[in-house]
């Protein structure tokens, strides 16, 4: 209520300033008829994008290339979102690199291992999009972008490996490339313009939007309003809500302020809950992932996600309480985030230096030393000491490790053995500690396979398009790892140039 | 929370109205006639100006010593008027902005573009990066791509590295006093 009463004093601030008719009232009270009458448009362009990440740039793209003009707006004052510092891991089914490296793989597969982990809750037609075109999405991402991949990594919930990782491990190999792209067909990020509404004509078509141009993050008075024209349609690629406490809360009441996340700041829900109120529909909400690979030793993503996840496989996790695994090291991400958040405590990550050698990224390992979440012991009575675990249960669950690694098969958890992994005993031995932090949100808007936003008829919610985190349904429960990059590209590109082929209202 | 912030504000705005709107229309004019005429010194100085004095006083303390970067810019004999010369236009802009809304802050921080610190050191920008390659990673060459300088870059405050939101990374405490260096780490 008081949000909305200060909302609406800025709009009138805003009226002063743009010099906007005062007709424009009824449309911000936001209730009985919108009415376009006298707003006065600043900007226009056919297609409008909010959000600089995958989804958003992808969508720009594709519409440009459709011939529409195009605009995209960021709160920020960089562009990227999470996707700019994201781990670069690109999943995508029936590859040339997977064929080079033996992998047999397909979408079939893939769709198999989406639904199992999200629980059969995934939106199938749309999660079988994702599938079906990730081949295609990561071939454009390379051959039309230019993004250099240069591995293909192994994710928990995946049946085989199926990650194509960037050059540089980073999705910022794939943003900085689209950015560039975008800036050759001219196109620039419109940066720190935040989206404040949507504006809908008489039929509820939404035909653009007002943004306090000049936005600070975390300012709510600072920047001034400007009324951007849509005249084909908006895209919204706004992303997850992993940083807002209040919004996630309400969803999931476990993920106070405590938790930490891996997101960047600006990962918050205004945006989403400005196309709730216009009716759209939602789903899947309070699916919200945890990293189970973080750690408390070091702030956002850092690197023991790099470490911990490579050597998944190769050494056990254990809790320092009993001195006993407790999850499945290569089960799905809310398995092993659940059963962490269970103990209370973080748990031990233990690898040697044969599986850290062979697995972890030597730039990875020696960050991670150096900035102590990752620790280096020669015993492993030295590591129980250390962490205060009971040694003699610690040695003998050691020893179970190994005989499972010894057979490749674990009849504990049913861990996936490493295909050459070896009986953890080389030393030195790296520990890391594991505590999750929010990472990524499976719900959010329902869309279409043409990326069209519904809404509580189920109908589509004209000239409103979305795609990426903002959109919910295509991983269900759980998200695997990888999948978010082929998601955000697949429906972007959908969601662009289905917006481009719109009729213009104006 | 955010809201409730907003509220009060919204309230204190209020009965400082009039003075606070006052005081920076007169701020934004004296920036504006100070800088155009190149007398925004003396200006500082005199006691008639004084209701302006104490706004434009940092400023210029910052640039005539002390470990900002602004006084390192005076040693290398760059004044005001180079860096603000052709704003006069854009200032009185500002001086709109200050009437009609921003009047709660005055002299809010300006954006300075890269363009326009590159307009100085577009020549010797290639050495900056190759200056800040500190091995675990380089300020002017990141996953970030091309940024703004003054996200990191102040003249008249304290620099912030805009990478310790998210990094920790160890070359934070071997920057000089023109850095805050005591936020990396929290
Ligand atoms: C550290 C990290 C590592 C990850 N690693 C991987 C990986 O290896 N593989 C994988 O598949 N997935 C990974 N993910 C997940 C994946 O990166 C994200 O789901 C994906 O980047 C989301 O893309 P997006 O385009 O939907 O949103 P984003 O990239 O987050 O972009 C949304 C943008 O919209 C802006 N925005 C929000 N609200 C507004 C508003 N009101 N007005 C204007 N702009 C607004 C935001 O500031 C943001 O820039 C990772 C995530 C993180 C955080
Ligand atoms: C919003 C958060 C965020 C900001 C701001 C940010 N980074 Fe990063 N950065 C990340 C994340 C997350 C990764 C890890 C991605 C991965 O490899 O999985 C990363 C990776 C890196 C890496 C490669 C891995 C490593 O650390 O060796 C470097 C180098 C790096 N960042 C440098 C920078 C620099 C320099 C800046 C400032 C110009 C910066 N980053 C700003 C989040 C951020
Ligand atoms: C090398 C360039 C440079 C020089 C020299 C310089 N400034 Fe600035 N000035 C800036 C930048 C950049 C800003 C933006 C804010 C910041 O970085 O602190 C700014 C901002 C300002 C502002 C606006 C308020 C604000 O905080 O944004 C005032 C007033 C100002 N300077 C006065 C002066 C005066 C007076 C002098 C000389 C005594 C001076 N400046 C010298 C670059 C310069
Ligand atoms: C009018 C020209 C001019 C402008 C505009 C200017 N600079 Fe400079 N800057 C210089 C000169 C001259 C030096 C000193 C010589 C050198 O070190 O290159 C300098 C030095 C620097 C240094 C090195 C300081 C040190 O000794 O550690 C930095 C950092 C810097 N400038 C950043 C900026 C940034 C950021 C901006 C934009 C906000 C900017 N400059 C705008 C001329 C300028
Ligand atoms: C992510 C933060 C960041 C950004 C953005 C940034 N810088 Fe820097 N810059 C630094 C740091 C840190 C230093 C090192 C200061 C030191 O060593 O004392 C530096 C140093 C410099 C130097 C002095 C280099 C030398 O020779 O010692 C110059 C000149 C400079 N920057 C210019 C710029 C310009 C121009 C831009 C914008 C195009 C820019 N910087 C953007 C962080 C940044």
């Amino acid at each position: 209520m008081i949000e909305k009463e200060i909302k609406r004093r800025d709009f009138l601030k805003g009226i002063a300033t743009a010099g906007l008719a005062v007709a424009g009232v009824t449309a911000l009270a936001g209730c009985g008829p919108k009415t376009t009458e006298g707003i006065k448009w600043n900007e226009e362009a056919d297609v409008v994008v909010i959000g600089s990440g995958f989804a958003g740039l992808a969508a720009a793209i594709e519409a440009k290339n459709a011939g529409a003009t195009v605009k995209v707006i960021e709160k920020m004052p960089t562009p990227g979102g999470n996707s700019i510092i994201n781990g670069g891991d690109f999943a995508a089914a029936g590859t040339a690199m997977q064929k080079e490296q033996g992998v047999e793989d397909s979408p079939e597969l893939m769709l198999q291992d989406m639904l199992k982990a999200g629980l059969y809750l995934n939106h199938v037609d749309k999660a079988r999009i994702v599938c079906e075109q990730s081949k295609d999405a990561l071939e454009w991402a390379i051959n039309y972008l230019g993004a250099k991949f240069a591995r293909l990594t192994y994710h928990g919930g995946h049946s085989v490996p199926r990650t194509h990782q960037t050059e540089s491990a980073s999705g910022s190999e794939v943003v900085n490339k689209m950015l560039a792209k975008l800036k050759e067909l001219g196109v620039n990020v419109e940066l720190r313009r935040k989206f404040v509404r949507f504006i809908q004509n008489e039929e509820g078509r939404v035909i653009g939007i007002e943004v306090r141009d000049g936005y600070k993050f975390g300012d709510e008075k600072s920047g001034t309003p400007v009324f951007i024209k849509a005249k084909k349609a908006v895209v919204l690629a706004s992303g997850g809500f992993s940083q807002d406490v209040k919004m996630r809360t309400i969803h999931d009441p476990r993920l106070t302020e405590e938790f930490e996340s891996t997101n960047q700041p600006g990962a918050t829900g205004e945006a989403l809950r400005e196309a709730l109120k216009i009716g759209a529909m939602d789903v899947h909400m309070d699916w919200i992932q945890l990293g189970p690979w973080a750690s408390p030793d070091e702030k956002g993503f850092g690197y023991v996600p790099l470490f911990s996840e490579r050597v998944i496989g190769y050494g056990p996790i254990i809790n320092p309480k009993t001195g006993k695994r407790f999850v499945n090291e290569t089960g799905n991400r809310k398995e092993r985030a659940d059963a962490i958040i269970l103990i209370g405590v973080p748990v031990i990550h233990i690898a040697d230096s044969y599986a850290v050698e062979k697995q972890v990224v030597p730039s990875t390992l020696e960050a991670g030393l150096k900035n102590g979440a990752i620790k280096k012991y020669n015993t492993l009575e030295e590591v129980a000491k250390t962490y205060n675990i009971p040694l003699q249960p610690f040695l003998a669950e050691i020893a179970r490790w190994n005989s499972f690694v010894a057979k490749g098969k674990d009849d504990d958890f049913n861990c996936k053995i490493g295909k050459d992994a070896k009986p953890l005993g080389t030393p030195p031995f790296y520990v890391v500690r594991l505590w999750p932090k929010v990472h990524h949100c499976m719900g959010g808007l329902v869309t279409n396979t043409k990326a069209q936003v519904l809404n509580q008829d189920f109908e589509p919610i004209k000239g409103l398009y979305a795609a990426g985190e903002v959109m919910g349904g295509t991983h269900g429960a759980v998200r695997l790892g990888g999948v978010a990059m082929a998601d955000c590209i697949v429906f972007g590109r959908i969601a662009g140039k289905e917006a481009a082929n719109e009729e213009p209202w104006a | 929370m955010e809201a409730h912030n907003g509220q009060t504000n919204e309230v204190r705005k209020k009965a400082f109205f009039r003075p606070k709107v006052l005081l920076g229309v007169l701020a934004a004019l004296v920036v504006v006639a100070a800088v155009a005429g190149g007398v925004l010194f003396q200006a500082s100085k005199k006691p008639s100006f004084c209701a302006t004095c104490h706004i434009i006083e940092p400023y210029y303390n910052s640039w005539k010593g002390g470990d900002l970067l602004a006084a390192k810019h005076a040693e290398a004999g760059v004044d005001c008027l180079d860096c603000h010369h052709k704003s006069t236009v854009a200032k009185i802009g500002e001086g709109i902005n200050y009437l009609t809304g921003n009047y709660e802050n005055p002299l809010k921080e300006r954006d300075f573009s890269m363009e326009e610190c590159l307009s100085c050191h577009k020549d010797d920008f290639a050495e900056a990066v190759a200056a800040t390659d500190f091995g675990e990673s380089n300020p002017h060459d990141s996953h970030l791509g091309e940024i703004e300088c003054h996200l990191c870059h102040k003249m008249h405050r304290q620099s912030e590295v805009y990478c310790a939101q998210c990094h920790d990374f160890s070359w934070y405490k071997d920057l000089d006093k023109s850095w805050k260096t005591e936020l990396a780490g929290s």
